[in-house]
């Protein structure tokens, strides 16, 4: 009897053991993508590949967590591809680049962005590059080399409010105050500026001792941001000194709380069409590449 | 039984009214029990998806080739048994005739229309059916459904539908109370389709005048207002071959009004028309499932001679405009790219619809495709990540 019940025991207990070991180990999707992220973060974006395909593989329902791996796969092609190609002989080029940057951007891989911005500007210079650049620059603490692509583009930037609150920031940043406001105080209005340039317009707005105006443009980013890209709107907000270690410290302490307002959209899917509501709206649209496959790629269009 | 029961009883056991309250039923239990899409079966959507499936290469939404097997199936159905359609399946005309049924019960006369006002209302139709064929080609879309009264009433009553589809059809159902059938007669679009192709209908109902007494209840019987008893062979499109003229003759049995092919004495049975009906039915439902024609076409570049094809199955292919943005995914130019000639061919469907691609193995492969379809895209235009809504059955590259 007694050997019975500690054979049971024995087994109870290896049982649990095993349990808790496994527990320990990083075999779900959701700890294969947070060391992804990391590994993406530190640069190294074909170990990250590595655990995105792990996590892919552990969670084979998960579409969204799919779309990222299939997103770094295209990246990783991408910067290969980037590195042997001349911009001047490509026409995909820029595309490549923009995509990119964006995922850099996403990412806070500044050091990256800022060597892709300036190799986009050296390569085909203009206000969107300019701006690009410039934004690069401020976020990997160049606010004074900042200043140099915008007044290169001085002209065609008049009026454009992302270029204007971008000054205004590196003039701020290089103790240039009372430029800074007056470049404040010249800005067009703000009602189309998306979630991240409000933002940007929010440490500006601090720098010029006007944090209230700052808090009403930060509570309106952080609610007019999609859902899936909150989290990066508020990772920003923390990365900018003067946000949260400025004079109204406390009051973005309180909005880095609030959610989005925006409805996540969603797709009906079953087969119930008459609730689609796409219907008779020629939805899906048309294909952006069509017709323009001999055509030189524009540059992209920013979106504040 | 009463003899007034027994009269009801007998007229709802026809074969006719079988098939109309079968085919009533089967339709309801298929929309409301099985979450069916009755339009895809909808004869007219197959008129007005013609347009945008030659122009274009695709159908309206939520319309499939399905209505053109239906289409098809009407036009034979016309040649065969003239507007049968009309008497033994159409939903409106079903619920009409049962409208109408309550109308008379509850003592309530049917009002006669002039004829010269009947033929001048019989006319509408025409313009009814170019004005919706003009609006749905001009836009690809059915921006009729918005007030078809067909649609309120098999259909789950989705956000598309609006008030104005129910007081269309109310107006329809209260017309039906003191008219015989005014909708068929005067408005039905699909009527104004078939009656070219009517005229020359095989079927149709003769009266032998040496045994024709001329009391006219055939004339009075009939529910589109023909006037039979002055005719030999009823030639009018308008006929609906619903043989109540024939059933109403009291001396049909000496011949006075029977069913036949145009020059042939020989008398057939009434119960031939709703056998044609149930039979050219069945057969337009086998044809759409054993020759899917793809919904969605379209092709780029020049094709090369030697060529691959692809037979995918992609969930998230849904319906139209799932299908174009699965082109956009097909038509990236970033380094994903498909170089040279593609054409497409797909069956959208929820949850999975089926896609066929053929392309120049000289320049792509089958993997390559597959991730194309499958990776997000950076929208340089718009600056904008989009994430694709597809994947690929069995596709899983990690």
């Amino acid at each position: 009897m007694r050997t019975w019940t500690a054979i049971a025991c024995g087994l109870l207990v290896s049982i649990l053991v095993t349990m808790e070991l496994r527990a320990q180990e990083p075999d779900s999707a959701a700890a294969y993508e947070r060391a992804a992220i990391k590994l993406i973060k530190a640069g190294d974006l074909d170990a990250a590949l590595e655990q995105y395909r792990n996590a892919a593989g552990a969670e084979d329902a998960d579409a969204e967590l799919q779309q990222r791996f299939f997103r770094l796969s295209r990246i990783i092609k991408m910067r290969r591809a980037l590195v042997k190609t001349d911009p001047a002989q490509n026409q995909r080029w820029w595309g490549t680049a923009a995509a990119l940057a964006d995922f850099y951007d996403e990412y806070g891989l500044d050091r990256e962005r800022l060597d892709l911005a300036a190799r986009m500007y050296g390569a085909r210079p203009s206000a969107t590059a300019a701006i690009m650049l410039a934004e690069a620059r401020i976020a990997t603490g160049a606010d004074a080399e900042a200043l140099a692509p915008l007044d290169a583009f001085r002209d065609e930037l008049a009026g454009n409010l992302e270029a204007g609150t971008l000054r205004g920031l590196a003039l701020a940043r290089t103790d240039r105050k009372d430029e800074a406001a007056k470049v404040l105080a010249g800005l067009p209005g703000t009602d189309e500026a998306a979630p991240r340039l409000l933002v940007q317009l929010a440490r500006l707005e601090v720098l010029c001792d006007a944090s209230e105006r700052a808090l009403v443009d930060l509570r309106r980013a952080i609610e007019t941001s999609t859902p899936a890209g909150l989290p990066r709107l508020k990772e920003r907000i923390a990365a900018a000194p003067e946000l949260v270690a400025g004079p109204a410290k406390a009051e973005v302490a309180v909005l880095m709380k609030l959610e989005s307002k925006v409805v996540k959209s969603s797709c009906s899917g079953g087969s119930d069409c008459s609730s689609c509501p796409s219907r008779s709206k020629g939805c899906g649209g048309s294909t952006p590449a069509e017709g323009k496959k001999d055509e030189p790629k524009p540059e992209p269009e920013r979106k504040n | 039984m009463s003899p007034r029961g027994r009269r009801w009883l007998a007229a709802l056991t026809r074969p006719r009214r079988l098939m109309q309250i079968g085919f009533l039923v089967l339709t309801g239990w298929a929309v409301f029990r099985l979450g069916a899409n009755a339009e895809r079966w909808c004869p007219f959507g197959g008129v007005e998806a013609l347009h945008t499936y030659f122009a274009e290469g695709d159908m309206p939404c939520s319309l499939g080739t399905s209505n053109f097997f239906a289409l098809g199936g009407l036009l034979l159905l016309v040649l065969l048994v003239r507007r049968a359609f009309c008497s033994h399946l159409c939903p409106i005309g079903a619920v009409s005739e049962g409208v109408r049924g309550l109308g008379a019960a509850l003592g309530l006369r049917v009002r006669e229309v002039p004829r010269r006002l009947d033929r001048a209302l019989s006319v509408l139709k025409y313009g009814l059916l170019a004005f919706l064929l003009w609006l749905t080609y001009r836009a690809d879309e059915l921006l009729f459904r918005a007030a078809d009264p067909c649609y309120a009433m098999i259909s789950r009553h989705g956000e598309d539908i609006t008030f104005w589809a129910y007081v269309v059809l109310g107006a329809i159902l209260l017309g039906a109370l003191f008219l015989s059938l005014p909708f068929c007669r005067w408005l039905c679009p699909l009527a104004a389709v078939m009656n070219p192709l009517a005229r020359f209908g095989l079927v149709r109902v003769r009266r032998e005048a040496s045994s024709c007494t001329g009391c006219a209840r055939c004339d009075n019987s009939c529910p589109m207002g023909i006037a039979i008893a002055g005719v030999e062979e009823v030639r009018d499109a308008s006929c609906t071959a619903c043989l109540d003229c024939v059933r109403s003759c009291p001396r049909s049995t000496r011949g006075a009004l029977a069913v036949g092919l145009p020059g042939s004495t020989r008398r057939w049975s009434g119960a031939v028309v709703p056998l044609v009906v149930l039979v050219v039915l069945v057969s337009v439902v086998a044809a759409a499932e054993a020759f899917p024609i793809p919904s969605f076409l379209r092709e780029r570049g020049e094709k090369p001679e030697l060529t691959r094809t692809l037979e995918l199955e992609v969930e998230g292919l849904n319906c139209r405009g799932s299908a174009n943005q699965l082109v956009y995914f097909l038509d990236r130019d970033d380094i994903l790219e498909i170089p040279g000639y593609l054409a497409i061919e797909a069956w959208p469907a929820p949850p999975a619809g089926r896609l066929r691609l053929t392309f120049d193995p000289a320049l792509t492969d089958e993997e390559a495709i597959k991730e194309a379809i499958v990776t997000p895209y950076f929208d340089t235009f718009e600056a904008f990540e989009r994430s694709s809504p597809f994947r690929v059955v069995g596709y899983r590259p990690w």
